[in-house]
């Protein structure tokens, strides 16, 4: 699997999903980053919170892809 | 293929699953890497097929399948009066509207062996890059098939695919082994492997079948990579 396997297999209930979804990969095109970069946030967001349903898991490492760059 | 199912699932499967770093291989970065030759290259190819694409002048009522990440719905939804995308993935679609950045752009999540235009002929221009390769020989027919009822009389469809071209090394770097219109691939971090179809067409055979099947289609192609044309029903 790409993602990490709490991956929901049902992808977006709501669409700020979508649209967290598609700001992760647009960011890291633009940035010239790799996706094992979000990859790699993605899962240290869900392991320091496991409880945390995953898409707000995702808000997480994308707001430390983007503080951080 | 007899029974295609289960491969057009584990397709659908990939490209879901691909959608982070599916650009990669249009941005010709990553694992598509292969150094600014090859990016000049590419570009003047693109620049080709776009030029036959303006020529078509893409306006009215346009309905983009298998519209993707959006590198063509941008261009599209500069001319088109409407624009209609379907696509099966939800993921490649979330990425498409957020480049496009329109919100009059309308999007389907269906999948194309599935999805039937409704209401009836109502599109000027039917466009489809990079699918028609993803099609099963079998289902050639049908598929044209959707297309002529989704266009309006005196409409044309558009398309762009992949040739195999002089140069068999520029195909995918992760696909694992490839039998006729057959090929396995995997996404590069773990064993699983996705069978996808992929039918490279030379330009007189598509255009020969196309013809068989009530089509007058004008096609060509780059040097290297791509195969295009224009197709209208024969009257």
């Amino acid at each position: 699997m790409i993602d990490p396997p709490e991956r929901p297999e049902r992808p977006f209930d709501e669409p700020w999903q979508a649209r967290a979804f598609a700001l992760a990969v647009l960011t890291v095109q633009e940035r010239g980053l790799s996706w094992e970069d979000f990859r790699h946030r993605l899962k240290t967001a869900v392991t320091a919170e496991p409880q945390r349903p995953y898409w707000e898991s995702w808000l997480a490492a994308l707001e430390d892809l983007t503080s951080t760059i | 293929m007899d029974d295609d199912n289960g491969i057009l699932a584990e397709q659908r499967a990939y490209y879901r699953l691909r959608a982070p770093f599916y650009d990669d291989w249009w941005r010709r970065q990553g694992r598509y890497a292969k150094g600014p030759d090859d990016v000049a290259e590419w570009e003047a190819e693109v620049a080709q097929v776009e030029a036959a694409l303006d020529e078509v002048e893409p306006l009215g009522r346009v309905l983009e399948l298998a519209g993707g990440t959006g590198w063509w719905t941008q261009r599209l939804a500069r001319s088109a009066a409407s624009l209609t995308v379907v696509d099966a993935s939800p993921e490649t679609l979330a990425l498409n509207r957020e480049r496009v950045g329109r919100d009059d752009v309308d999007y389907v999540i269906a999948d194309l062996f599935e999805w039937q235009p409704d209401p009836l002929g109502r599109f000027d221009l039917v466009f489809f890059s990079f699918w028609l390769s993803h099609v099963p020989r079998p289902r050639l027919a049908a598929f044209w098939e959707t297309v002529g009822r989704a266009l309006a009389p005196g409409g044309r469809a558009f398309f762009i695919d992949n040739i195999r071209g002089p140069r068999p090394g520029l195909t995918d770097p992760y696909i694992t082994s490839e039998t006729e219109d057959l090929q396995v691939r995997h996404l590069g971090d773990d064993d699983s492997a996705y069978r996808v179809v992929k039918v490279y067409y030379e330009p007189d055979e598509l255009a020969a079948q196309l013809g068989a099947l009530g089509w007058d289609a004008t096609i060509a192609t780059t040097p290297v990579r791509f195969i295009y044309g224009t197709a209208k029903r024969m009257s």
